[in-house]
């Protein structure tokens, strides 16, 4: 499924009349992103309707896909301006030209394989987090958005909120003096006392779609819609889940999307044993970072900052001050201090994204990279799996940012990728 | 050596009064069977096997959290010996004889710590239609193919 670089505008502009929207130009037909007129509608496509999937259905979403018939009966309720496109087989939304982009916001599973199929269709893509389920897969959704040229922005909207850009330019600026560490708290993660015995699929449910690239395993509710987060192989619990929002914070206020260097990474937590839950029900992260030094934590529970006490949150201690930032997501929020915060002559000027998906959009139209893009998403995500990793092997791993390699540990680095399920397999 | 290890030796488990506790009911003497497996180690992967075939599935749940730990704690760096005497207990468990959780579980783990030895063990099992998929993703991680993007994408 390689996207065809070589039809003509005429031809494409053709093919658009042919599906009677003569008025949409398709970004593919337009080659790279930067060339869509500003005035250009982008036609976007939803995948995996169901969750955040619901909230990412426009009245004028252009096509729909899901494996469950009720997800898309929900969704289309929800559109309004014209007849979208409806299926349960991702494929054929991607084959379609005239769908510009995609939001993806599937399972995680699915996240690697159908952006990159999607950057190889020619579609600009919106990923919902986590970026992806492992280290290889993060790596290949970037490959794929650079060889394609596709903009791909992870929807970890925490970049996009005004609360979480103040709180990045009142540090960024020094407002908390040099960063000694960041401390995130996060309640625990979700507990069953089922055991999974295998139930009959519900109708209108495909599930072997829905398990796609995961090994195979019997239906039941709790391993599905929602609750796959709280298995390792689907989910990797909330330090996968919220915590690509929590850590997308961190690094973003720390300056370290770019790093490169080496980091170490410890956990510990109390396996889940009530249920057949795997991820842990309580989880304890520490990262070391150098040069600079500083250290990262993430505790499940955690304590709450008492001076700004919230579910979910992190403080940054620097050597001057410190800074609580709460939440990660659409809902972040920081002190009066940095809100009050006024950028000095001469200081650091952080970009405001007017919204998370305007700025996808916005970047679709002017080539440029969007606030989250899968580079630095694929960063942050490596940050919670490693927290995983370390739990699951119980011991220490070193992790080198540079080769994307543990440091003398082979199973760890088997870690880095997990097999699919055949017929899946992820090619760039 | 940890404090905690220490604390965990100090009571002297053996490979019979922890698959015990792993049955308890108590949850936390579940838990901390869980935890002493390490010290046990390889010697336990086949009770651990059968244990997670019984009717109990609470048990089941214990022993299958249990033989992980000891699964990784036997390919911990360096470990040498006691990684390919894991390797070998663990393809025992992938006979006929052993439940679909455990030798599933077999599979996944064998996949993280086997090496090019069990390769034609793992492709005697791609007959078996009970595993063949689990024995194809133990193959792919061994030979290292999920790690690198592969040619095509089957249709």
């Amino acid at each position: 499924m390689k996207a065809n670089r070589k039809l003509s505008r005429r031809d494409l502009m053709s093919r658009a009349a042919a599906v009677a929207m003569p008025a949409i130009v398709p970004a593919e037909a337009l080659g790279r992103p930067g060339r869509q007129g500003a005035n250009d509608r982008i036609r976007i496509g939803v995948i995996g309707t169901g969750g955040m999937g619901q909230h990412h259905v426009a009245p004028d979403t252009a096509a729909i896909c899901d494996v469950d018939d009720a997800h898309l009966a929900n969704a289309r309720r929800r559109i309004t301006q014209g007849e979208p496109f409806v299926t349960k087989e991702f494929r054929r939304l991607l084959e379609r030209k005239d769908i510009d982009a995609v939001i993806i916001a599937t399972p995680d599973h699915w996240h690697a394989l159908m952006t990159v199929m999607a950057c190889q269709a020619g579609k600009h893509v919106m990923s919902e987090k986590p970026t992806a389920k492992t280290i290889a897969e993060g790596r290949a959704m970037v490959n794929a958005a650079r060889k394609y040229k596709r903009v791909v922005q992870i929807h970890a909207q925490g970049r996009s909120n005004p609360n979480a850009h103040a709180a990045c330019q009142f540090v960024r600026n020094g407002g908390i003096g040099r960063i000694r560490r960041v401390d995130v708290w996060h309640p625990v993660n979700f507990s069953t006392d089922s055991w999974g015995e295998p139930q009959a699929v519900p109708g209108g449910l495909d599930w072997d779609m829905w398990l796609g690239p995961l090994r195979e395993m019997p239906y039941h509710p709790q391993r599905c819609h929602f609750n796959f987060r709280w298995l390792m192989d689907s989910g990797g619990g909330f330090i996968r889940d919220r915590g690509n929002h929590a850590l997308s914070i961190v690094s973003w206020l720390t300056n370290n999307d770019g790093y490169r260097g080496k980091v170490t990474c410890e956990a510990t937590g109390q396996p889940h044993l009530t249920g057949f839950y795997d991820v842990p029900s309580t989880m304890q992260v520490t990262w070391q970072f150098r040069n600079p030094d500083w250290t990262l934590t993430w505790s499940q529970p955690g304590k709450p900052n008492p001076r700004m006490p919230g579910e979910w949150g992190a403080t940054y201690t620097g050597d001057k001050d410190d800074l609580v930032v709460l939440g990660g997501d659409g809902g972040c929020d920081t002190e009066a201090k940095a809100k009050e915060f006024k950028v000095p002559s001469g200081g650091v000027e952080i970009y405001r994204s007017p919204g998370h998906r305007e700025n996808w959009l916005e970047c679709i139209r002017t080539g440029k990279r969007p606030v989250m893009d899968v580079e630095i998403g694929h960063h942050v995500v490596t940050l919670c799996i490693l927290g995983n990793i370390a739990w699951r092997l119980g011991r220490k791993v070193t992790f080198d940012f540079a080769r994307e390699r543990f440091i003398g540990d082979e199973e760890a680095d088997r870690m880095i990728s997990e097999p699919y399920r055949a017929p899946w397999t992820l090619s760039v | 050596m940890t404090s905690r290890i220490q604390a965990l030796l100090a009571q002297q488990p053996t490979a019979a009064t922890l698959l015990a506790d792993l049955r308890s009911g108590d949850i936390a003497i579940r838990t901390r069977a869980v935890e002493q497996a390490v010290l046990i180690g390889t010697p336990l992967i086949v009770p651990l096997g059968d244990l997670m075939g019984g009717p109990d599935p609470a048990a089941a749940r214990a022993a299958q959290e249990a033989l992980r730990r000891v699964a990784h704690h036997a390919a911990r760096p360096k470990s040498g010996a006691e990684r390919r005497t894991a390797a070998k207990e663990l393809l025992k468990l992938t006979s006929p004889g052993f439940g679909q959780p455990a030798r599933d579980e077999a599979l996944y783990l064998l996949g993280l710590i086997g090496d090019a030895a069990h390769i034609p063990a793992l492709r005697n099992l791609l007959t078996d239609a009970a595993v063949r998929v689990s024995a194809q993703m133990a193959l792919d991680r061994i030979a290292g193919e999920g790690r690198k993007p592969r040619a095509r994408r089957r249709p």
